[in-house]
This record gives structure tokens, C-alpha cells and sequence, in this order.
């Protein structure tokens, strides 16, 4: 635990640009809000590899939206019911189920459709938002939180010994 | 982004894919045959287990061996054991997310088969609740033997010695009341007042003048007397009717004992509806069970047909809230419409006591509105072990989900018994040693219920009922009426909605049975209402002794008030000679 408390401080404080950290977020919602076992998160396991996003951020932003997701799982049922019933997109989405591949995506779910949805509308907000916190942390908060006596404190502390020992 | 592509990804991409692929291949025999096991067992509420199965990818197919379903009314029992079931897969479907199976051949298929080791798992309140009903025997053995006539009596409530103490009871407070009223009335002394009055007006009443004087007095002394002696004479009235009432009442409890006999004969005796309905009793028991079974079964998957058919409804419902994760699939007009589960056609080859017998089962699949076809199913027989042919038939029909009707016809063609337990009973062990059986079953199911009849024609039969030595005529007597039957036929018929339904067996051995008891029931009956009558009369004389006698406790005030009444007018007859 304190092992990945320190790789996520060493993320946010190292050089690594933040567009990497904030699209690691972004993956890490879809695959964390969406069921795993879905088609399209083959996609984005491939697309969180591949890119040069930040593997840590991605796999911690997993957990996290995974929680949220629990939470948040009769929202996502009854967003994806009032898409899937919809008259105005029963033809697509007739073509879609007819589909092979989209019958494989299990996109005729509630909770897969909601949440996919979900996590698409907030990809790019999410991105951009992430992008100028962690900017704004860098720039303001990270030389204010370093100069608090319980930060000095914390210094001194195992979790730091253990974020130190991984920068080096 | 200094760079935007990690290449050595791509390579940890194949390599994580390649290794969930090889996972699967390696375990999904063991994981399909969980998934088989645990949905089953949910299913059918007892242990389903599978001794190997293998899935093949080309062409796509699975082979599952040993596969044991428990009896969950009987964990130490198979309902079903199929030794080998093979089926095709069509695997361009399967990614359609639908399970297409064109083939699949089910060999050594048993019935009943004993298991090593219990397959019960926990049970539901619904299922022990069943199993509660299970245990009410619904067709219970009637008495072959008369009761002892003062056990009878002690533990039954008679209506005459209820009837005698009311009327005790009555009587003695009227008895009090009019012992209250009888003082408001005159009483002797006043009358004996009136006499030395009636003297006085005598003696004064000398000469013109003295008859003159007293006229008045005479008059008034005279309607005072009148007065009081229609007092009495209204009381006496009154009593006289209350009497009446309780004589009246004393006569009914006189009725009494003989309508306390009758029924206690009728409860007690042996009537021939008890013994010689011996149908219900050899048969009934069997037949509820069968029915019972076949119900329980239609109950466990009738939850999964409703489930199935909901999503044929309005798109627009809302359907209920799902399990927390799982979501709600939502279906839409496909170009070739097929149900998720479908099997096309199964070959089944079963094992049974009987013999083997074979057939096919077409068209398996939940969702039947979706296909268009019910499921149907014809097995048949010929020149079996113990049967000269069986044939069953039949269609479960939901196409319509709001109209299901589901249809059975099965016959057997000379069935030969051997030593079959009719009624498992150590009091009365009856057995059919032997005989044909020629059997048919139509049976219907829909919305108003089930509507079964059944006929069996047994020839050549031999019946045998083993019984003690001291077993009573009654016993005796049937069974030696059952002995000489060599032919019967039994009718059933269950009718009615499932959780009502109205069972009724008759046969021809009830007329045989009828006939051979007629006498000696008779003569048993009068025997045992003989007995009863006497210990009966015993029990009212010493609880209530005679209840004809009770009205005599109104005599002395009856007495009185005639006495009264006679003083009174034989004043007003001295009056009237002045």
C-alpha cells in the first residue's frame, strides 16, 4: 500500500507530462465504469499499452472508478435503458444488434450502454480537467504542501523513505 | 508527447491476450462444467454433477459424461443419470451470444438410479414447506376393525346428556322463580281472612234491614275474593304452560340416545364408503405422488419460462430493477430471429426397468415466441422386458406465453407386473403378485389448470394381502375377496387448478370388495351398535339419570296453587248461599 501510495506521488511529482497522466485517468474511467468483460475494453487494455500513457495512474484510476461505478451502477442502468429504448435510435440500434461484432460488444446492455456512454461524454472534460489540475499542483501546490511541518514530518516517514528509494 | 507509440506494449498486449487464450483453453472444460453444475443445482434445488466433459472448437461441440441429477425429494437418488450426451454447437451464433445446438445424442439415460452419497444441498423455506405437504398421507387407511364401545364413548361429547342437564338446569330456575312469585300471590291466609270476612256478613245479614246493610259489603268482599282468584288462576295458567315447554323438551331428550347412536355408529362403525372405496386406497396414494412430482417439476421451471417470455412484451416497459452489476439485455427485431438457448433436436436412448426405449425431444428452448414452435417429444418401444410397447407423446407448448397448453399421451401395452408394493403398509401389505397391465394417460395443462384421465386394464392379475393371524373378519374378508380378482381395471382422473387439483380413483375392484364385505359388515355393524347402546344407556343413567322425571319438580308449587284456587272458590260459593 504504501508502496503505491509512493508510485502515485512519484507520478503526479515527476516530469511525466501530464497529458500522459490525465489520459491514463481517462482509460482508466472506461475500463474502471464499464463490466471488464466487455469487448471494447480489449480496445482500451490495448490503447492504455500501446500509448505512452501512464501505466500506474491507469491501473490506480481503475480501482478507483471501479468503486465509483458500484456506486453509480442504477445511474448507468437507467441511462442505458432510456438510450436503448429510445424511438429515435431503434434503427441504429437494430442494425448494431444485427451486427456480429456488436452483438460480441454487448452493447444491447443497460449498464454496458450507460456506462460506456457515461465514460465517453466525460473522456475529454476529464482530460482537460486532469491536465490543468495536475499543472496547477505542480505549479502552486506542490512548493506550498513542501514547505507544511507535517509534509517535513511526513519526510521522515517510511512512505517517503520508500518514494525516495523509487525516484532514485 | 515526446513519443506517442510504446511499442514493446503492443508486445505485452499479444502477450496478455494470447495468455488469457491459452488460460481458456486449458480450463474452460472445467469452467463450463461449473457453470453447468452450479446453474443446475440452482435449478433443480438438489446436487448436479458431471463426471468429465470436453469442448471442442472444430467443429464446435462439447461431450459431457456421468452427468447425475439429483432427486431433491430424495438426496439419495438420481431423478435422472445420463451416461454420454454429445452435441454440435453452432459456433458463428455462439458469438451472436446465442447457444444453437443442431444435434445432440443422449445415451444411457436412467431413472431413479441410487446415489453413493447424499446430493441434497441447503434447502429453501418453499421447498420444506412442500416437503411438509409431502408428508400428509392424503389417502389414509380406513379401520378394518370395530373400536371398543366405551373408549368411543369416552372421548365423544352426547348430545342427550347436554340436552338433559340444560333441561335440569331450566327447571330448577323456574322452579326458583316460581317460588319467588308464588309469595306474591294470596296465600292461605289471606283466603282464611276472606272466610272470618264472609262469617262477619253473615251474621249481620239478619232480617230485611240487616240483608240490606251488608248487600254492599258482600258485593265488594265478593269481586275482592274474584279479584285474587284470577291472580291465581293466571299464575296456574302460566305454570301449566312452562311445564308444557319442559315435558315437551324431556320427550326430545328421550329421542335423544337413539340420534347419539346413529351417529356415533356412523363415525365409529365400518361404513362400506370407508372400506369398499379400496381404490383410493390401493391406487390413490401412487397417484397423488406421481401428480405431486410432475407438479413440483413444472413449478421449479415455470419461474425461467416467465423470465424467458417477459422480454416479449412491450419494448417501451420498464422492466425490474436488475441485480446490481448485471444490467438488463434489451432485444431488438432481428433479420432471422432465434432464441438465446435452442436445441433442434435431442436423440435420447433411456434405460428403464421395463426395457430401453428411444425417441426424440425437438425444438428445447425457453423462449418458444421467439421461435415460433413448441417443444415436442415422442419416445417409444416395442418388445421390451416387461411391456409388449410404451408410447408417450406430447408437446409443451408456450409459443403463445399468456396460452400455454402442454399435452401428454402415454400408453403401455401389456405391462407385466411383478410383485408390485400397492400399499406400503405393514397393517395392510397388499401386492400385485402378478398380472397385464394395458395402460393409457391423456393429460392437458393450460391456463384453467390440468384436466388428466387415466385407464388401466390389468388382466390375469393376482392380488395378495399377507397379513397376522389375528387379523379381524373385516381384513380377513377382503383379502380373500381381493384373492379371487383376476381381472380390474382402475380409472383416475386429476382435475382442477395444480394447487387444487381434485384427484378421484375409482375401479371395479370396489364393487368386487362391496359385494364381499356386505354381509359381514352388516353384521359387524349390528354387533358394535348393540354394544354401544347399552354401554351408551349406562353412561346417560348415570350422568343424567331420568330426564322424563324432571318436570315433577313443578308439582308442589303446581299443588299449592291448586289448592289456593279451590279454597278461593269454595268461598265464593259460601258467599253466594248467604
Amino acid at each position: 500500500m504504501i508502496r503505491l501510495l509512493a508510485k502515485i506521488l512519484k507520478v503526479l511529482n515527476s516530469e511525466t507530462e501530464p497529458g500522459q497522466i490525465s489520459l491514463g485517468i481517462c482509460l482508466a474511467m472506461i475500463i474502471g465504469f464499464t463490466p471488464l468483460f466487455s469487448l471494447h475494453n480489449l480496445l482500451v487494455v490495448l490503447l492504455a499499452l500501446v500509448l505512452r500513457v501512464n501505466l500506474s495512474m491507469f491501473i490506480v484510476g481503475w480501482g478507483v472508478f471501479s468503486g465509483i461505478a458500484y456506486l453509480a451502477d442504477p445511474l448507468f442502468h437507467a441511462l442505458g435503458l432510456a438510450v436503448l429504448q429510445s424511438s429515435a435510435l431503434e434503427p441504429l440500434w437494430i442494425i448494431l444488434y444485427n451486427m456480429t461484432l456488436f452483438r460480441l460488444a454487448h452493447f444491447n446492455n443497460t449498464i454496458v450502454m450507460g456506462s460506456l456512454l457515461v465514460s465517453l461524454v466525460l473522456f475529454v472534460p476529464v482530460y482537460f480537467i486532469a491536465n490543468r489540475l495536475i499543472q496547477a499542483y505542480r505549479d502552486s501546490v506542490l512548493a506550498w504542501v513542501r514547505r507544511l511541518r507535517i509534509v517535513e514530518l511526513l519526510k521522515s516517514s517510511r512512505l517517503f523513505q520508500t518514494y525516495q528509494a523509487l525516484s532514485n | 508527447m515526446k513519443k506517442l507509440i510504446r511499442w514493446p506494449g503492443l508486445i505485452a498486449f499479444v502477450v496478455l491476450a494470447g495468455g488469457l487464450a491459452c488460460f481458456w483453453l486449458l480450463f474452460a472444460d472445467a469452467i463450463v462444467k461449473g457453470i453447468i453444475e452450479r446453474q443446475g443445482t440452482a435449478l433443480v434445488g438438489a446436487k448436479v454433477e458431471i463426471a468429465g466433459l470436453d469442448l471442442s472448437l472444430v467443429p464446435a461441440g462439447m461431450k459431457i459424461s456421468g452427468l447425475a441429477v439429483t432427486n431433491p425429494d430424495n438426496p439419495m437418488t438420481n431423478a435422472v443419470e445420463i451416461g454420454e450426451m454429445a452435441m454440435t454447437i453452432d459456433s458463428g451464433l455462439l458469438l451472436r451470444r446465442k447457444l444453437i445446438i443442431d444435434e445432440m445424442g443422449i445415451e444411457d439415460m436412467r431413472f431413479g438410479t441410487a446415489r453413493a452419497y447424499s446430493g441434497a444441498v441447503k434447502k429453501r423455506a418453499a421447498d420444506r414447506q412442500e416437503d411438509a405437504e409431502k408428508a400428509t398421507k392424503k389417502f389414509n387407511l380406513p379401520a378394518f376393525d370395530m373400536p371398543d364401545p366405551k373408549e368411543v364413548l369416552e372421548k365423544e361429547d352426547l348430545e342427550t346428556i347436554r340436552l338433559a342437564n340444560e333441561l335440569k338446569a331450566d327447571i330448577d330456575t323456574a322452579r326458583a322463580q316460581w317460588e319467588a312469585r308464588i309469595q306474591e300471590l294470596p296465600d292461605r291466609q289471606t283466603l282464611e281472612d276472606y272466610k272470618t270476612r264472609i262469617r262477619k256478613v253473615k251474621s249481620g245479614a239478619r232480617g230485611i234491614t240487616g240483608l240490606l246493610s251488608t248487600a254492599g259489603e258482600a258485593a265488594a268482599l265478593s269481586k275482592e275474593i274474584k279479584a285474587d282468584l284470577d291472580r291465581i288462576k293466571a299464575a296456574k295458567a302460566a305454570l301449566e304452560t312452562d311445564r308444557a315447554g319442559f315435558e315437551k323438551r324431556a320427550r326430545q331428550v328421550a329421542q335423544a340416545p337413539a340420534r347419539d347412536l346413529k351417529h356415533l355408529v356412523e363415525k365409529y362403525g365400518l361404513s362400506s364408503g370407508g372400506i369398499a372405496n379400496i381404490s383410493r386406497l390401493l391406487f390413490g396414494e401412487k397417484i397423488y405422488a406421481w401428480v405431486t412430482t410432475a407438479r413440483k417439476w413444472y413449478q421449479r421451471v415455470q419461474p425461467y419460462i416467465a423470465k424467458a417470455t417477459a422480454s416479449s412484451g412491450d419494448k417501451k416497459e420498464k422492466p425490474a430493477p436488475p441485480e446490481r452489476g448485471k444490467g438488463v439485455d434489451i432485444r431488438f427485431r432481428e433479420a432471422n430471429p432465434l432464441p438465446d438457448f435452442l436445441v433442434r433436436k435431442i436423440h435420447a436412448q433411456a434405460v428403464l426397468d421395463m426395457g430401453d426405449i428411444g425417441g426424440a425431444i425437438e425444438n428445447l428452448t425457453l423462449e418458444q415466441h421467439i421461435l415460433g414452435a413448441p417443444t415436442t417429444f415422442d419416445f417409444s418401444g416395442r418388445n421390451l422386458k416387461q411391456a409388449a410397447s410404451v408410447a408417450a407423446k406430447g408437446a409443451i407448448n408456450f409459443v403463445s406465453p399468456q396460452k400455454p397448453v402442454h399435452t401428454v399421451d402415454l400408453f403401455v401395452d401389456r405391462y407385466a407386473f411383478s410383485n408390485a408394493v400397492l400399499v406400503d403398509d405393514p397393517s395392510f401389505p397388499l401386492a400385485l403378485k402378478s398380472g397385464l397391465a394395458d395402460l393409457s394417460v391423456r393429460a392437458r395443462l393450460d391456463n384453467s389448470g390440468i384436466n388428466a384421465s387415466g385407464v388401466m386394464n390389468t388382466k390375469k392379475a393376482s392380488l395378495s394381502l399377507d397379513m397376522e393371524k389375528d387379523a379381524g373378519l373385516v381384513k380377513t374378508a377382503i383379502a380373500s375377496a381381493l384373492a379371487d380378482i383376476r381381472n380390474f381395471d382402475v380409472r383416475a382422473s386429476a382435475v382442477g387448478p395444480l394447487e387444487k387439483m381434485d384427484i378421484k380413483v375409482s375401479s371395479s375392484i370396489d364393487e368386487a370388495v362391496k359385494t364381499a364385505l356386505a354381509n359381514q359388515l352388516k353384521a359387524e355393524t349390528a354387533r358394535f351398535e348393540t354394544a354401544l347402546k347399552t354401554t351408551m344407556e349406562e353412561k346417560i343413567q348415570a350422568a343424567v339419570g331420568t330426564p322424563g322425571r324432571y318436570p315433577a319438580a313443578l308439582d308442589g308449587i303446581e299443588k299449592e296453587l291448586a289448592g289456593r284456587l279451590n279454597l278461593g272458590e269454595s268461598l265464593l260459593a259460601d258467599l253466594g248461599k248467604r
